[in-house]
């Protein structure tokens, strides 16, 4: 008998009962595969068995087979992986926050160049006595009032505990005046006053007199363990002041009781002319007052005897309170601040929405050059993979690139072309698409000619439809973890063309211009902020991108559905 | 495999001349001054004469044959711009020597740490050591280098009290330059060859040795790591060739004076005959590195065969 019967080959396999159930039903096994039919048998065939079926394009699309969902498990597999997650939920918050960021209130454009204010300054009193004074507009709104050409508007913020403060205005001669102090309904805590050009020697002084950011006077305290001088402006004694005689300044001292009446030495600036001590009283409660002159201001505390001194010499703040003096120019290199959340960088621009118009460029870079790639690369793959003539010519273009280091692809581009968003996204999308296209390639050409490639041809789907529906959802996995790694890719490659001078100019704020200005300004330490912020952002955009573009390619790679 | 490899040699020269042709066309895009030392001060009909003499109005494929003819007789050209009149093979060979001394001495140490970095973190798959390692490769593959290498140096150099940047008779403004070098190739180094051998562990053979009784570290050494280190064998030789162009972040951060920076300098400086050069010599190495890693690969690998064909397909 021939190995194709059927008949055998069925036979075989059914079991005795089966045999016996078509026995009973009265069905003969031998009459119904009977495979060795005469002509005549063969002639009574019904002729429609052997023609072709009609091609029907619905069956070929009927589904329902099972209930699986490819993307519905895909998410559920993602929501497994709960670091993915964090980081998911921390990138599109910081994806959200750059197209928040412009409409915040008080912002600052980022390629503003910002000056100093023309007309007003800025205290910031702190609990002790110590201020800040600048140009860098801390209130709110409009000026609370306007001062003339002759005029300075002073604003100051005193502690609470100062009550509403005092302005003083001293001119040239030392003659003090009260100025009038009003709150700015605008601001809550802010104080204003008008100084005069003719007096503008500023002093603030809390509601009682007590504290002042000036006064004649000076305390110390020395701290017994490490004879550490401490200087306040604040008020640290009791009772009346000890008036100094005129052009002299009060020092009150404080020194651990065993070192007795301390002596004090002072000095003049710099050291160069000679010490003499001054004579020291009690002012009781374990103060000593005494009067020193006001040609000196180094100050030096010793024990009764000598033998223990102060480690730190103290500097008096005498002679006429600060100036009030509008500051010229930009503001730049602030470190941050209440006014500028990332402070400024060298030429006075706000470093807090360069960051954001940084990263919203880096992102849009990267996206673009991420979608470009998955475009190209994907219709490319299928040409590669399906058009059997095309494959020698992709095959030599893909030899061509991917023996070339890519950095060197990436700067003749950038080279031959003006700089610029377009010139970046082109330079980086010539070699990124030829990977995921040869990859597409391969898996073509192991997936066309599958069973169940051939079933759908069969059934007459068209190729357009196999593509989609057969092949292209295999590639979903790879073809997202390309498209995620291309962002943090793409982000470090135009830091890369900033860093060689091949980047974006300026005036467009990015990632890459971002970090290589702040490597300019990272041997000052106190200017290494400039660097440090945008290294950490870029950092955490990176890092997010990576970790969710891997998870999420492990969720989608459907032999991971269970 | 003598004659699989002269194809591949064949088939890599066609590559080099269709990339120099496209070098070529894309240069003549380029502003002429690139080809002048002077070029503000020349007139039109000086630049033109310029321009005739140096045979750059000629048409592109005869410049192309020239240019190749030339490399073929070890004449890389002169450089215009960057030193001006110097041959460049002067300018490049000391070059080479510096990037390709930092290279080795960071390949001498990320090698063996990335591959006993990758195998103990395939050893230990989902644990501390595992995570650890995980954490260090998604960082350095993340961040892009400029981040990392900027804190390693300023950091670097205070901690460690060393001079910040490179200098020839001081052995330590080596350490930190090959840091940088060697923590991204680690990082590669480890997680592919942990990827492989995680790869290799699932096959079948490995659960029959098991079964049969056959000791951890056998199956460990003889079998996982011989097998997944192959197509770690086939990178080297390009890693190795790799080192004489440099590293532009590296060598620059430090002002090491090798070839790193050199392709960026001549950018700058539209120098335009350098920029060919380089970009004709990178390619070059790229595509040997390749031939070499493939020969490599055969060798380490028995079964790995470019002559016979495999399969149907």
């Amino acid at each position: 008998m021939s190995k194709y019967s059927p008949k055998e080959k069925i036979a075989g396999k059914l079991e005795a009962s089966q045999e016996e159930f078509l026995r009973k039903h009265g069905i003969l096994l031998d009459e119904l595969l009977d495979d060795n039919l005469d002509e005549g048998q063969i002639a009574d065939l019904d002729g429609s068995l052997f023609e072709l079926a009609p091609v029907d394009e619905s069956e070929a699309e009927r589904t329902g087979y099972s209930n699986y969902s490819y993307w519905g498990s895909t998410v559920r597999m993602f929501l497994k992986n709960k670091v993915a997650v964090f980081n998911l939920i921390i990138m599109l918050a910081l994806v959200l926050f750059t197209f928040i960021q412009p409409y915040l209130p008080n912002q600052f454009d980022p390629n503003t160049v910002n000056y100093y204010d023309a007309k007003a300054v800025w205290y910031v009193v702190d609990d002790d006595g110590t201020y800040t004074v600048d140009g860098m507009k801390r209130t709110k709104g409009d000026y609370a009032a306007l001062p003339s050409d002759s005029e300075i508007l002073a604003y100051a913020k005193t502690p609470a505990s100062w009550g509403t403060p005092v302005f003083m205005a001293y001119n040239k001669d030392g003659e003090d005046s009260r100025l009038e102090a009003r709150a700015d309904e605008a601001n809550q805590g802010w104080y204003y006053a008008i100084v005069s050009k003719d007096a503008p020697y500023l002093s603030i002084q809390s509601e009682d007199g007590t504290a002042s950011t000036f006064s004649n006077a000076v305390w110390l305290t020395v701290e017994g363990e490490k004879n550490a001088v401490y200087t306040s402006a604040v008020r640290l004694t009791e009772g009346d002041m000890h008036e100094a005689p005129e052009g002299d300044s009060t020092v009150y001292v404080k020194a651990p009781e065993s070192w007795g009446t301390p002596q004090v030495k002072v000095q003049g600036p710099g050291g160069s002319s000679t010490a003499e001590f001054i004579e020291m009283q009690s002012a009781g409660d374990g103060w000593y007052y005494g009067f020193f002159p006001s040609e000196k201001n180094t100050i030096s505390v010793l024990s009764e005897d000598g033998s223990v001194k102060g480690m730190n010499r103290a500097t008096a703040q005498i002679g006429l309170p600060a100036e009030v003096k509008i500051v010229k120019g930009f503001i730049e290199n602030k470190r941050p601040n209440g006014v500028f959340w990332f402070g400024t960088n060298d030429i006075g621009q706000d470093l807090w929405s360069r960051m954001w118009s940084g990263t919203r460029t880096s992102l849009f870079i990267g996206i673009v050059v991420a979608l470009i790639e998955a475009v190209v690369g994907i219709l490319a793959g299928l040409l590669w993979g399906y058009v059997r003539k095309l494959d020698f010519l992709f095959t030599e273009i893909y030899n061509l690139i991917d023996n070339i280091p890519s950095t060197i692809i990436l700067m003749l581009a950038a080279y031959v072309m003006r700089p610029g968003i377009k010139t970046i996204i082109i330079a980086m999308s010539i070699t990124g698409w030829i990977g995921l296209a040869r990859f597409i390639r391969n898996q073509v050409l192991i997936i066309r000619d599958r069973d169940f490639n051939l079933a759908s041809r069969c059934l007459g789907t068209p190729t357009s439809r196999v593509i989609t529906r057969n092949l292209l959802p295999q590639m979903v996995s790879v073809v997202m973890l390309r498209m995620a790694l291309a962002i943090p890719g793409a982000i470090g490659s135009e830091v890369f063309l900033a860093y060689i001078g091949l980047g974006l100019p300026i005036a467009t704020p990015s990632l890459g211009n971002l970090v290589n200005k702040g490597r300019t300004m990272m041997m000052a330490p106190t200017l290494r902020y400039q660097l440090f912020i945008p290294a950490i952002i870029l950092s955490i955009i990176t890092i997010c991108f990576y970790l969710v573009g891997n998870a999420f390619s492990d969720a989608a790679d459907p032999k991971n559905h269970v | 495999m003598l004659k699989y490899s002269i194809k591949r040699l064949a088939r890599s020269l066609i590559t080099l001349v269709i990339l120099i042709t496209i070098v070529f066309a894309l240069l003549r895009f380029m502003p002429e001054e690139g080809y002048f030392s002077n070029y503000e001060k020349m007139s039109p009909a000086q630049i033109e004469l310029g321009l005739v003499k140096m045979g750059l109005k000629d048409p592109l494929y005869v410049q192309v044959v020239r240019f190749i003819g030339n490399l073929l007789k070890g004449d890389l050209g002169v450089s215009y711009r960057y030193r001006v009149n110097t041959p460049i093979a002067r300018i490049i060979a000391p070059k080479i020597a510096i990037s390709a001394k930092l290279g080795l001495i960071c390949m001498a140490i990320s090698l063996p740490l990335g591959l006993a970095m990758g195998v103990i973190m395939a050893r230990y798959k989902g644990k501390f050591w595992d995570k650890l390692g995980n954490a260090y490769i998604v960082f350095i593959q993340a961040v892009p280098n400029a981040v990392y290498f900027i804190f390693i140096q300023l950091y670097g150099s205070t901690w460690l009290k060393i001079p910040m940047l490179y200098n020839e008779n001081d052995w330590r403004t080596l350490i930190l330059p090959t840091i940088s070098l060697a923590l991204p190739s680690i990082s590669s180094y480890a997680m592919w060859l942990r990827r492989y051998m995680v790869d290799e562990t699932n096959k079948d053979y490995i659960k029959l040795a098991r079964a049969k009784g056959v000791p951890n570290t056998t199956i460990w050494f003889r079998h996982v790591f011989r097998n997944a280190v192959v197509p770690i064998v086939n990178l080297i030789p390009g890693s190795l060739l790799y080192t004489i162009s440099g590293s532009i972040y590296t060598e620059s951060f430090y002002s090491i004076p090798g070839m790193g920076g050199l392709l960026v300098d001549v950018i700058k400086r539209q120098d335009n005959n350098m920029v060919l050069v380089l970009v004709v010599l990178f390619a070059a190495v790229g595509i040997v590195g390749l031939l070499l890693g493939d020969i490599c690969m055969a060798i380490v690998d028995p079964r790995i065969s470019f002559v016979k064909k495999e399969g149907s397909r």
